[in-house]
């Protein structure tokens, strides 16, 4: 490859370089739109070769000032913040610096900046993602760095295979990245947090199927995603993989004909909060996932009692406190990216008495309300009185009446009577609507439940994905209490992502998981137990299955120090076997050279190291000189191996030991 | 009775070592220098036993000998002979000069004007002299053992560095060590020469040069030597590294080195051993001594690059 080749190439890897750093910062969601603009811009350019600040100090100079000076306003003004500024200084450093004369010393400078920007990153999102733009940034910078070292040298134009010397690169980032993986999980780890900002949304963005409000007529395509947004360990265990259940998350209590939403006012904060009755209670250990994006707490119907509650952001966990909201839900009160709580929930309703006044607001009726809704559910439930039966009759004439879709109507005037007389057909958000108001024109105290139905088991865990998202009723009666109907068919219930998304999403939702908890918050106990299990039998202590109460994280370490041991030692093997055949193809050795090591050993052995600007050949002069008594031997030795290794007569293995034999130094003195 | 190459190698540097006291390495370089078909400079002051030498070489090969004293005022016709009238005759006839022996002493080398110098050099590097366009081939084996003084430069003609390439050895001999000095004062009476015997005769001469040429040079020693003419060119006080002709006299007297030990091959060690001598007055140095300085200097560099450029192993 020529040189105008080489440089070309090694411009384009410091590009690709700096991209994959960038890319980091800007998959965090956090940046000014107009920094990636300006950096896709810069990155174009440069792959374009067109370099606008090649010797031009001023022009750059002015440059860089004016975006510093623009950024840190911003900042000190409040109006952004200051990592964010930083970072977003960084990117444009990197790519003025992109536009500028291509030496290596550049390069040296674009990669510094790029390497900022990992920093940046690191800080902004711990994203996945970040692992792997850190990845291609390294593998990238290193590549380019190489070939900036082999064009130190040789500087002229001329043909040279660049191929040997990127494989010889690539093995060196290969086994730097196994080194650093090794110090990753060796070296204590420190935690570094103090610039570390509530994750963002990610890439795949928010999916959560929980919100303050049910809006109905809104857009959403969130029946199809198969992104998991809790995992649930359940005791005791159900028999079914696939669970037919739903998990409450909010009520909402009041409608204004366009939407519903909560009325109830937030009581104090607690660390637990008691509903009913626990006795016979499910026990659910819980862990809501970034993607959940909502604080409000789930569980199987029908929660009676939500536990101790952690919040976990980045780099550790903290007892989270809860706040109960009315009737309707409960709540973690801090923010943060993902939380672990505990809940019981019993089969039947927790026994409250509930006052006439709070049971008046369930029939209350949006003002605009169609007056043909009524003469639907007039007409459909007839003369029965008990709001069982009306509940049975409307949820079963609805569910064989009307069809389950996703196409939405997009915004109407009125979304339930579009969705009754008109298009009759909708999601679950309107079937339930369209119970619970029905049911409050026959007077019966009715509201909508928003939360999840479904869970399938995968792993030790059932996972519930946003698809799985749900809402249905809850009515009222005098003398059963409340009741659950569901006017959705049924197979408008549960998720229905396509069978290859859903096995798509559960492989990235497990890469997610082990960045998590292998690298994000590997903290230095789980070094500590990794060395642990490395040096000490697991004994009887931990069974693999059942995980430690207090991190439902941990996943059961199923191998034993013995198969530990094993795989270092093939790694070893292996590792040597490579090295080996690596230097045996840089220098072929020749046989006798083997001779000459053990000789010289031996002569070591017997105190007769050479001195300065001596070897095997002029060794045995100056024995003879010296009358040492070794000189015979040492003499055959020696010009035995000159005939072997430069006179072409090879040594046998025999004669080789016998000289050297002769060789050995004497007994020490008794 | 004839001999194998070392023990004819070591009677001959035993026998001469009786007529240069104390200094067996220089006898057995000029040995080999011999051996190896090349021309030997002795660069030293007066009255160490240079000339000495030089006959002693000659005389034990029972070779001719001729000693020529180079001047201000010697013109090449002194050293290759000119055509004379012979008036009996009546016609010209060649008279050979003192070039036409196999072994020829150009004491004081540096003395004679560049023109007659480099007339012996010519003869030198062809083994003829050519005179009014008729070629007069030199007898063989044909070595010329060249002197300089290399502290007293007034009224000298340095030699170029292209003619200075042409000896295969530079030596010198050095003063003797006072012990040997005293055992040479307190016995030697008349010219040892007078009473030293040839112990071998020029077709031995020529059989060990022919054992020589038969000293393989495996790959790795070539190479070796290929990378110390290299690290001479590449060093940063050489002005001027050594030619591929220092490398392969470098090679040849490595060879004939070889003999000594009775190897038919060249081992690293020959190479580094003969090196400062080969190749130490073939280095232009950047620095501005001149004359034996820069010879010391130059061979110190040898041993740097000796140290530095690994040897096969």
């Amino acid at each position: 490859m020529r040189l105008d080749a080489r440089r070309s190439l090694r411009v384009r890897m410091r590009d690709f370089a700096a991209m994959s750093a960038f890319a980091a910062v800007a998959l965090s969601g956090a940046l000014p739109i107009a920094v990636p603009a300006i950096f896709a811009l810069a990155f174009i350019a440069s792959l374009l070769g067109f370099r606008p600040f090649a010797k031009q100090p001023v022009l750059s100079v002015v440059a860089l000032l004016i975006m510093a000076v623009a950024l840190f306003g911003l900042a000190l003004r409040g109006q952004l913040d200051l990592v964010i500024a930083a970072v977003s200084f960084a990117a444009l450093v990197t790519g003025q610096r992109m536009l500028s004369e291509p030496s290596p010393a550049t390069d040296q400078q674009v990669l510094l900046a790029a390497l900022l920007l990992m920093a940046g990153a690191a800080a902004l999102s711990a994203d996945i993602w970040y692992a792997l733009c850190l990845l291609s940034f390294g593998v990238f910078a290193c590549l380019s760095l190489g070939l900036a070292v082999v064009e130190g040298p040789i500087e002229r134009d001329e043909e040279l295979p660049v191929s040997p010397v990127l494989r010889q690169v690539s093995l060196g980032v290969a086994i730097a990245l196994a080194g650093g993986i090794a110090f990753f999980i060796l070296f204590p780890r420190l935690s570094w947090n103090v610039a570390s900002r509530r994750a963002g949304p990610s890439l795949l963005g928010g999916t959560t199927g929980m919100t303050d409000r049910v809006r109905l007529g809104g857009g959403g395509d969130i029946k199809t995603s198969a992104r998991v947004v809790l995992r649930v360990a359940i005791e005791p265990p159900p028999r079914n993989d696939r669970l037919e259940r739903y998990w409450v998350g909010r009520r909402f209590d009041s409608f204004d004909g366009r939407e519903w939403r909560g009325t109830g006012q937030p009581r104090p904060p607690r660390p637990r909060v008691l509903i009913g009755e626990t006795r016979g209670a499910t026990l659910q250990r819980i862990e809501l996932l970034p993607a959940y994006e909502s604080r409000t707490l789930v569980g199987l119907a029908q929660p009676v009692y939500f536990g101790p509650a952690n919040a976990l952001n980045n780099g550790g966990s903290t007892a989270a406190q809860l706040e109960q909201v009315g009737d309707e839900e409960v709540r973690i009160v801090e923010d943060a990216n993902a939380y672990t709580y505990v809940v019981h929930s019993r089969d039947d309703y927790p026994l409250l008495e509930e006052d006439a006044v709070k049971l008046a607001a369930l029939t209350v009726l949006p003002p605009s309300i169609d007056p043909r809704v009524a003469q639907l559910a007039q007409r459909i439930a007839g003369n029965e009185t008990e709001p069982e039966d009306i509940a049975n009759k409307l949820e079963t004439w609805l569910r064989s009446n009307l069809s389950y879709t996703l196409e939405l109507p997009g915004e109407v005037d009125d979304p339930l009577s579009d969705f009754l007389f008109n298009r009759k057909s909708g999601h679950c958000e309107h079937f339930a609507t369209a119970l619970a108001v029905m049911l409050r024109t026959r007077g019966v105290p009715a509201r909508v439940v928003g939360g999840f139905f479904g869970g399938e088991k995968i792993g030790e865990r059932y996972v519930v994905r946003a698809g799985d998202a749900h809402a249905w009723v809850e009515a009222y009666s005098p003398i059963r209490g409340w009741m659950t109907f569901d006017a959705t068919p049924d197979d408008g219930r549960g998720s229905q992502p396509p069978a290859m998304m859903a096995r798509l999403v559960d492989v990235y939702e497990r890469l997610q998981e082990f960045w998590r908890a292998r690298v994000v918050e590997y903290s230095i106990i789980d070094q500590w137990n990794f060395v642990r299990e490395l040096v000490k039998p697991p004994a009887n202590a931990r069974s693999a299955g059942s995980k430690g109460d207090d991190d439902p994280d941990a996943l059961p370490l199923t191998k034993t120090p013995t198969q530990a041991f094993v795989y270092a030692g093939i790694a070893g093997l292996l590792v040597w076997i490579l090295w080996s055949r690596l230097t045996r193809a840089r220098k072929k050795v020749h046989p006798a050279a083997d001779f000459l090591t053990a000789l010289e050993k031996k002569l070591i052995a017997a105190h007769l190291p050479y001195r300065l600007d001596e070897d095997i050949e002029r060794l045995p002069a100056r024995l003879a000189k010296e009358r040492h008594r070794l000189a015979e031997p040492v003499l055959r030795a020696s010009r035995r191996y000159l005939e072997a290794r430069f006179g072409n007569r090879p040594l046998s293995g025999a004669e080789s030991r016998k000289l050297l034999d002769a060789v050995t130094p004497p007994p020490p003195a008794q | 009775m004839p001999h194998s190459p070392p023990e004819l190698l070591q009677k001959l540097q035993t026998h001469l070592g009786q007529l240069v006291l104390g200094k067996p390495e220089q006898v057995k370089l000029a040995l080999t220098c011999l051996v190896a078909r090349g021309h030997l400079l002795l660069e030293d002051v007066p009255g160490v036993g240079k000339t000495t030498l030089a006959e002693g070489l000659a005389r034990c090969f029972s070779m001719s000998f001729s000693r020529v004293q180079f001047t201000a005022d010697l013109l090449p016709s002194d050293i290759l002979g000119a055509q004379v009238f012979l008036q009996a005759k009546g016609q010209f006839e060649f008279r050979k000069g003192p070039v036409f022996h196999q072994v020829v002493l150009a004491d004081e080398l540096n003395r004679a004007p560049p023109r007659t110098q480099s007339a012996l050099l010519e003869a030198m590097a062809q083994g003829q002299v050519s005179l009014d366009g008729v070629t007069h081939a030199l007898p063989q084996p044909f070595a010329v053992i060249a002197t300089q003084n290399p502290l007293d430069l007034s009224g000298t003609y340095p030699l170029p560095d292209s003619q200075l390439d042409r000896f295969l050895l530079r030596l010198s001999l050095g003063h003797l060590s006072p012990e040997v000095e005293a055992q040479l004062v307190a016995t030697r009476r008349a010219d040892p020469l007078t009473s030293f015997k040839p112990i071998a005769d020029a077709a031995e001469l020529v059989a060990l040069q022919q054992a020589a040429d038969a000293v393989k040079v495996s790959t790795d020693v070539a190479d070796y030597a290929v990378r110390l003419a290299g690290a001479t060119r590449e060093h940063a006080e050489i002005e001027r590294g050594i030619s591929t002709r220092a490398v392969l006299s470098l090679m040849s007297t490595a060879r004939a080195l070889a003999l000594w030990d009775g190897r038919d091959f060249v081992t690293p060690g020959d190479v580094k051993q003969i090196a400062s001598a080969a190749l130490s007055h073939r280095l232009l140095l950047k620095s501005s001594t001149t004359g034996s300085y820069a010879r010391d200097e130059a061979a110190h560099l040898i041993t740097e690059l000796l140290r530095k450029v690994p040897a096969p192993r």
